[in-house]
């Protein structure tokens, strides 16, 4: 005890070096699985690496001939495109399940059920279920449409180009993210204060001006963290829903060939791993740049107490 | 002016009951939407590829269990289900036992550079998984990891910032006096957290435990990059593979298998979801989310 109080130094250092002693395990898997990949992934884009492993360095030729290579741009907007339509469509949609389900009343918990289940299912079989929901003959949503309508409806939603962009979105809604963002903001609007409603109610405030006026500004900050999440699952996620649904070149005509379809069809079907660490550089970039957007427009936007 | 009161009263009453069954039938709406390609993979699973490709009726025409028996016959369905499940275990037990004890110090204790970790873990979150996938691919295959499932559970056991954060939002939910009150007993940091931070964040550890089990259970992106041969096939890219095209067949894609296989692969992660849902939304903390 005496020790202790003679040395507040040594028990300072005691208190850091206890912190950083359990950060350890974050230190390793930064440096290991984070920092070095990022060094090594600009190392070997300026390589003609091959899958092989034969490597030479060749300089920046490997972005000269991606900037000059129409497929690329035909994956950098349909990247930056399909990013941001998820990012706001699921995010709607997931407050929306959301405040459905705050609205409580019997059965609240099989409707809970109903919502989140989707998004639990691996993506590959809801991927396959929705391209025979979608599909042409036998369809489920064609069958639907043609007893509503009494035509005979064929539509390959997922093949014609006219449609693949709005079932691709569609599909988005079920996925794995969505249904995180829902039990997000789920808590999120469980800690919006009672008092704030109650005093509108007073003022005499309709549903949607209480949307706008309190829950919004009260739930800003977990929107935008929902929607930074949002951005990253839809740069990360689409692999795993695109690959099975669409394939590697990203049918009809490359029309959802994303980035990271386009970076395993280089660096595996094509082999070429140097041109794909480029093409890695540069979503790794444009990732950046959604990321600095996004805190950028939050300081505007979003609500902080205190 | 009590009775103008009273009419006002009854007018928002009758007002509330019609927005209120409003919302129950968009509940009902959103429900049937999100449900229709769960009930879709199950009927699917049950019927002919005869059926399967020429009918879009929900009910089959008669419940055949072909599909199944397919699925347990064909390749080495039980070999891809144990690699899903250590898959899913030993990433559960790294990212539970790394997140928390990295969280804590963020969370509960005050020390040089602690704003600056804790925006590169946030920074960190940012970076999608798929844009360091071929590097990584590159590091893996010089330390011999490739075709095993060791490139996903070593990381998992050196803490993802997103399961860092969940645990710092709940961590930082706890009463501080309890930390001022032990550690005057003479408890140490790491008996704090052990004896009472830990259980304490029950919620929290079964929350994150069913997320990530659930995610890697689902996982199908790194298994396509990391393994090449059937040993450490996992069951999604079986479902992919193996499962997709019928006996002998070499490209006739065999629908209602697949629905069975998903049939089978739905189970687990729902009695996850039965078993944790009032977990889910206890364990997640929002409060002072500042991006």
């Amino acid at each position: 005890m005496k020790a202790r109080k003679k040395k507040p130094m040594n028990r300072r250092l005691k208190n850091n070096l206890t912190a950083y002693g359990f950060m350890t395990p974050w230190f390793i898997g930064f440096i290991a699985f984070t920092l070095f990949p990022i060094i090594f992934m600009f190392a070997v884009s300026l390589t003609n690496r091959k899958l092989t492993g034969i490597s030479q360095y060749i300089g920046f030729t490997n972005y000269i001939n991606i900037f000059k290579n129409p497929n690329f741009w035909n994956s950098f907007r349909v990247t930056i495109f399909y990013t941001i339509i998820v990012m706001i469509v699921t995010s709607i949609w997931a407050l929306l399940m959301a405040m459905l389900l705050n609205h409580k009343n019997r059965l609240n918990g099989i409707f809970q059920f109903c919502y989140f289940l989707p998004s639990v299912i691996p993506s590959v079989a809801l991927s396959y279920a929705f391209r025979s929901i979608f599909g042409r003959d036998a369809g489920l949503l064609n069958a639907f449409l043609s007893s509503i309508t009494g035509k005979n409806v064929l539509i390959n939603w997922l093949y014609d180009p006219a449609f693949v962009y709005q079932t691709v979105f569609f599909i988005t809604l079920f996925t794995y993210s969505t249904g995180q963002m829902m039990l997000i903001y789920r808590s999120g609007l469980n800690e919006v204060s009672k008092q704030l409603y109650e005093a509108c109610d007073i003022d005499g405030a309709n549903s949607w001006q209480k949307f706008f006026h309190i829950t919004l500004p009260q739930i800003s900050p977990v929107l935008l963290f929902n929607t930074v999440t949002g951005s990253v699952s839809a740069l990360n996620g689409s692999f795993a829903l695109l690959y099975p649904l669409t394939g590697e070149e990203g049918n009809p005509n490359k029309m959802t060939q994303v980035l990271s379809l386009l970076i395993y069809n280089e660096s595996f079907s094509n082999q070429r791993v140097g041109y794909g660490s480029a093409l890695s550089v540069i979503l790794f970039l444009i990732a950046c740049v959604f990321g600095i957007i996004i805190f950028a427009l939050s300081k505007k936007l979003v609500y902080y107490e205190n | 002016m009590s009775n103008d009161y009273q009419v006002s009263k009854k007018k928002t009453s009758k007002k509330n009951k019609v927005t209120s069954k409003l919302i129950y039938v968009l509940k009902v709406l959103v429900a049937v939407i999100m449900f229709t390609p769960i009930i879709w993979i199950l009927s699917g699973s049950f019927k002919t590829l005869t059926e399967f490709t020429t009918s879009a009726k929900i009910i089959p025409k008669n419940l055949i269990l072909d599909n199944y028996e397919y699925v347990f016959s064909t390749g080495n369905f039980f070999k891809y289900f144990r690699n899903t499940v250590l898959l899913m275990l030993g990433t559960a037990v790294g990212t539970l036992l790394s997140s928390s004890l990295v969280s804590y110090p963020l969370a509960r204790m005050e020390f040089p550079g602690k704003k600056l970790f804790f925006s590169i873990i946030i920074g960190t979150m940012l970076v999608p998984e798929i844009s360091l996938i071929i590097p990584k691919y590159i590091m893996f295959g010089k330390l011999g990891w490739l075709d095993s499932l060791l490139p996903m559970i070593i990381p998992a056991f050196f803490a993802f910032p997103y399961n860092v954060f969940l645990f710092r939002q709940f961590l930082r939910s706890i009463p501080k006096e309890l930390d001022e009150a032990a550690i005057i007993d003479g408890c140490s940091h790491i008996g704090l957290f052990f004896r009472v931070i830990a259980p304490l964040s029950k919620p929290i550890y079964i929350t994150i435990g069913i997320l990530s089990s659930v995610y890697w259970w689902n996982e199908l992106t790194q298994p396509v990059f990391y393994l090449n041969g059937d040993n450490w096939r996992t069951l999604t890219i079986a479902l992919m593979t193996t499962f997709t095209y019928i006996r002998g067949g070499a490209f006739v894609v065999s629908w209602p298998t697949i629905m069975a296989a998903s049939s089978l692969m739905i189970i687990p992660p729902m009695l996850l979801y039965l078993f944790g849902s009032k977990y889910l939304v206890e364990g997640i903390k929002t409060s002072g989310i500042k991006g």
